[in-house]
């Protein structure tokens, strides 16, 4: 790995690490809206509907480091949730151009309604507590991930010193 | 595919030493942290503020659980008249349930006792069973059996006025349906095994070992097992079964056992809950909250390094329980707070017009409810005091689970006097939402938490 993507992926771990800070707080309230997007989601989607698939690994891994110093989930819980998105994206490339605008925020929408009813399913296994989230509670947070990935998307994926990661390397 | 399916496996079916291996390999995670700490900043004026209120509340609330653990330990106490002459009594209290293991207790006594088994194990005026196993490693702790175990027996003695005692065999819980609609007046019943001719069908049922049990047996006698209960159940059967007046399927928390003179060591052998011992509790500062999907809630803590930490150890906010972690890596550990749904409490309770304590067992958080209080849910098998209704109560820790010392200070509530399950609404004593600085229970001698 070149010196220059090594540090891509620090800044990358950085800006997650951001994110997933942001997102508490913005969480923390009893009455924060259902709608408020998951800046981690987004991050995570914008990039791996771009990286070479080969580094989709990488991106999970680091995705679940930073959401992991955040939450109160397990980090196995989150580890796995972040290989199986990776998963998914790598089977949805193969036929569609996830990286257009409406492709990603399919996928951002897609993940974020995912990812609570995964979150809903460790807790009740774990802990035999927790509500099932509503169809309504699903739709308003993909609605918000998705329509925030549909518009930043792309501004995300070109975050500042990341630039390295989404350089492609042509075998000649 | 095969790592993926290890891991959904793992998530949802937990192995203890892969966790801790994580959690450790995880180290990183206070350095991300840290990364973000100019969000946290942001909170700083509300943080001081928080500490500020509770520094200043703090004395008044350590007095009010020093005084609730002072009633409690004399709750427990016998009165003078049963216990036998020249016999010491000894303190305890409980230290776990064990998982699986619902009919047994772990209880602590003053390390420098010795204690032998089979001696009675007794809550005030209430029989609650025996030692069974003192432990060899940890001097002053054992496993009670109580009474409630499938295989104990106890001889007991029915008053009969005007004629002989009834004699009785009693032991083992009584299970029984416990949905809404019947719960009425049932609750913890303990087994009748051989009712006997006589035709009364209620009264108080005290202990009488008449089966000729070894002396430790007998020590119990006059002591209270419950009230002979007579009902009719399906297919017009007479069923007969003892009442017993304490949960002790979620309580008590503390105990007292009836051992032989030592010497000339005391007669009363005391135990001091160390619940503010500051020798006790280690500071850790908070790195970042931590929310989830589903209104999760925790923390995330700044560990010094070698601080040994255990799973389950309360963290406390001043004299506030304000969670319990979940799990303890090298620099870090994760916490669940009271708003976390699915976290377990043993509670007691210093209830309005009660004189003593009351045991509420273990409840189970459910998340936030309305105006920032604490939904939980709890079983009750012993209804509180007489009447109907509800009462004010303020509530504690009780004791029962590992980590999580008696006496600290979790909310304000109304309490149902009657038996069943309910869901109670707590206004915590505080929110803890911006603390920047916590304690973790490390345990009498630094051991953990464990």
């Amino acid at each position: 790995m070149s010196p220059s993507r090594l540090v891509a992926w620090l800044i990358a771990l950085v800006w997650f690490a951001w994110a997933a800070a942001i997102d508490t707080q913005l969480r923390g309230g009893a009455d924060s809206p259902g709608w408020l997007p998951n800046l981690v989601i987004v991050l995570f989607v914008a990039w791996a509907v771009r990286l070479e698939v080969q580094h989709l690994w990488t991106l999970a891994f680091l995705a679940a480091l930073a959401r992991a110093s955040f939450s109160v989930e397990p980090p196995v819980a989150l580890l796995a949730g972040h290989l199986a998105v990776v998963m998914g994206v790598r089977l949805g490339r193969k036929s569609f151009d996830l990286a257009r605008p409406l492709g990603r925020a399919l996928v951002a929408g897609a993940v974020a309604s995912g990812w609570i009813l995964w979150a809903w399913l460790v807790l009740v296994v774990r802990h035999g507590e927790g509500d099932a989230p509503t169809w309504g509670m699903l739709v308003t947070a993909s609605m918000g991930t998705g329509a925030l990935t549909l518009l930043f998307g792309g501004l995300f994926a070109k975050l500042p010193g990341t630039g390295a990661l989404l350089e492609r390397r042509f075998v000649g | 595919m095969v790592a993926l399916g290890s891991l959904t496996a793992l998530s949802l079916r937990p192995v203890p030493v892969v966790e801790e291996a994580v959690e450790h390999l995880l180290a990183p995670a206070r350095l991300i942290a840290e990364v973000a700490a100019p969000v946290r900043w942001l909170s700083w004026n509300d943080a001081v503020e928080a500490a500020g209120t509770v520094e200043r509340e703090k004395e008044e609330v350590m007095r009010e659980a020093r005084e609730l653990l002072e009633d409690e330990r004399r709750a427990a106490r016998p009165p003078d008249y049963l216990i036998p002459a020249g016999l010491r009594i000894v303190h305890a209290e409980v230290i776990e349930h064990l998982r699986g293991e619902e009919d047994s207790l772990i209880v602590r006594w003053a390390d420098s006792t010795h204690l032998e088994p089979g001696i009675p194990v007794v809550v005030g005026e209430h029989y609650v069973g025996r030692l069974a196993e003192v432990d060899l490693r940890e001097p002053g702790r054992g496993r009670v059996d109580l009474v409630t175990g499938r295989d104990f027996r106890v001889g007991a003695q029915l008053r009969v006025p005007g004629r002989g005692p009834g004699e009785l065999i009693v032991g083992g819980r009584l299970r029984q349906r416990f949905d809404e609609d019947e719960v009425g007046d049932k609750g913890m019943s303990l087994a009748v095994h051989n009712p006997g001719p006589w035709k009364r069908s209620e009264g108080p049922v005290r202990v009488y070992e008449w089966m000729g049990e070894a002396r430790a047996g007998a020590w119990a006698d006059g002591f209270l097992l419950g009230d002979l209960v007579c009902e009719t159940i399906e297919g017009g059967v007479e069923l007969r079964h003892v009442r017993h007046g304490k949960d002790l399927l979620n309580g008590p928390y503390r105990v007292v056992l009836l051992a032989p003179p030592e010497g000339a060591g005391p007669i009363e052998v005391d135990l001091e809950a160390p619940t503010y011992d500051p020798a006790c509790w280690r500071g850790a500062s908070v790195l970042t909250r931590c929310t989830g999907a589903l209104g999760r809630d925790g923390l995330r803590l700044a560990l010094s390094p070698g601080l040994e930490v255990g799973p389950g150890s309360a963290v406390a906010f001043g004299p506030h329980l304000l969670g319990r972690v979940e799990m303890a890596g090298s620099y870090t550990a994760r916490v669940r707070t009271l708003r976390d749904p699915g976290l377990e409490l043993p509670l007691l309770a210093r209830v309005e017009g009660e004189e003593h304590p009351v045991a509420i067992g273990r409840v189970t958080t459910e998340g936030l409810g309305p105006n920032g209080s604490l939904k939980v849910r709890w079983e009750a098998l012993v209804g509180i005091g007489k009447g109907e209704g509800f009462v004010d109560a303020r509530l504690f820790t009780g004791g029962g689970v590992r980590g999580v010392p008696r006496g600290l200070l979790v909310g304000d509530t109304k309490l149902p006097r009657s038996v069943g399950e309910h869901e109670l609404l707590i206004q915590p004593g505080t929110d803890g939402e911006d603390c920047q600085w916590v304690e973790v229970w490390i345990g009498p001698g630094g051991e953990g938490g464990r």
